[in-house]
């Protein structure tokens, strides 16, 4: 491939890595009173102390942790264990009765909005179970559920087709056996 | 027995009243029953999803459709039932819930595909369905009578005749199922198999502990995540729970991709073009 050829190409993954989706930043609520680390490991070396329903940007996420920094003027920054975070800020708002969850994915938006985001104006109520015990079967809707169906083949390609790698691992023994 | 009438609404309990001795002898009868053949696991599965879909419609959008069952393929690949009928479906409704029938279908709503950040919590719910359906959970729960002191009997009667009032009978003991709830261990074996499962293909596998944190994050006031609230275990100690499960094993996948950038495309596309479909 020509030289040129090369810059077109790093051209083009420049600019698709300036277009990609930003995460909008989240918030959060401490559940607890909680000690930041100042790394993503349970033996890393402390970061300061927050209190229960603290509210935090979250920055970042790596497996079991997230990055948070509180909103203070003396701002304290460190990684705590996911479940100690509630998403979203304030007290719990009780949801009206029909009202739906706030949509997070909206046209224009780019990328994902904080966990309470646009609340959509018409609640479609979702099924209870009385609803799945009086439902109407649908056939149909279960035969053209072929038409979208993959193949081994064509998984295999969508998942390579953006790097994902097949691992040999281990199912987790149950901890509380 | 005792753990599933603790779902129970006050109306349900009086629909399938039922006394000790009748349970005893429901006990007797299930020693004998065979295990199903996956042929009839197959048509129970199919009858339960066009219940599901029944209740909720699909949604109308083939690339998203599409793109769901490229991943849940690619997901079951990595499990020992590689070679079930898998078929992948998003349900138009904003009740955040996801939902597996014996044979490999397996739903999620809208709602709950809303939540997700990117595509390793997208794989992380289905990967979780998945395992109900490899560990043949649904199909266990129905074949123990634990549902309505009915399914047990009915299985074992469909089995002898195939009759087709027995398979009606049949799917709608089934379908009890998906108002009631699994045991919950059922469900915290399915969050550490559904992690393994998201690792094996290739994912970040914190995308299920990092979904279910955001489920667990919405008001259980709410009408979104009532049916959810009631036929599963506490969300927060799900969250924790695989994370306990986890430590120590999966962390070093965690760099593994999340797909965030796919994910956001295919919702964009989804959004823009969007249209309820007709109820």
């Amino acid at each position: 491939m020509s030289r040129s050829g090369h810059s077109l190409i790093w051209l083009t993954m420049l600019c698709g890595l300036q277009t990609a989706p930003a995460l909008a930043a989240e918030r959060g609520t401490l559940r607890q009173d909680t000690v930041l680390m100042s790394a993503p490991y349970r033996d890393a070396t402390t970061a300061g102390d927050l209190k229960q329903n603290t509210t935090v940007t979250i920055q970042e996420r790596r497996g079991a942790w997230l990055r948070v920094r509180s909103d203070a003027k003396d701002a304290k920054d460190g990684w705590v264990r996911l479940h100690l975070v509630r998403i979203g800020e304030g007290a719990e708002k009780k949801t009206a009765t029909g009202e739906s969850l706030g949509m997070l994915w909206s046209v224009g938006q780019t990328g994902r909005s904080g966990a309470q985001g646009v609340v959509a104006t018409t609640g479609i109520r979702g099924f209870d179970a009385e609803a799945l015990r009086t439902a109407k079967p649908n056939p149909q809707a279960v035969q053209s559920m072929d038409g979208f169906s993959a193949n081994s083949d064509s998984a295999t390609a969508h998942a390579r087709s953006v790097g994902l790698k097949a691992q040999q691992v281990e199912f987790l023994p149950n901890p509380t056996e | 027995m005792l753990t599933i009438s603790l779902f129970m609404s006050a109306s349900t309990a009086l629909a399938f009243r039922f006394d000790t001795d009748a349970l005893k002898s429901m006990g007797d009868k299930l020693k004998q029953l065979k295990p199903v053949s996956e042929k009839d696991e197959i048509a129970l599965g199919k009858g339960i999803a066009a219940n599901l879909t029944g209740a909720a419609p699909l949604v109308n959008d083939a690339a998203l459709q599409r793109y769901v069952n490229q991943i849940g393929m690619w997901l079951a690949m990595h499990t020992d039932r590689p070679n079930l009928p898998w078929r992948f479906g998003v349900l138009d409704d904003m009740m955040v819930n996801a939902f597996a029938t014996p044979g490999g279908y397996v739903f999620i709503t809208r709602g709950l595909l809303m939540q997700c950040r990117d595509e390793a919590e997208l794989a992380g719910i289905l990967a979780h369905e998945i395992s109900h359906v490899t560990a043949r959970h649904a199909l266990e729960t129905m074949r123990k009578g634990a549902v309505a002191g009915l399914a047990g009997d009915v299985l074992g009667e469909y089995a002898k005749s195939k009759g087709h009032e027995g398979y009606s009978k049949l799917v709608n003991a089934g379908t009890e199922i998906y108002t009631r709830g699994l045991d919950k261990e059922d469900e915290f074996a399915a969050d550490r198999v559904g992690a393994v499962i998201a690792a094996r293909a290739g994912y970040d596998p914190y995308g299920l502990p990092s979904v279910l944190q955001t489920v667990a994050s919405i008001n259980p006031q709410s009408d979104a995540v009532a049916l959810m609230f009631k036929t599963h275990p506490n969300t927060a100690e799900r969250v924790e729970k695989v994370l306990v499960a986890m430590d120590g094993r999966l962390d070093k996948y965690s760099e593994q991709p999340k797909l965030q950038n796919r994910f956001a495309q295919v919702m964009q596309a989804h959004v823009a073009a969007y249209k309820p479909a007709k109820r």
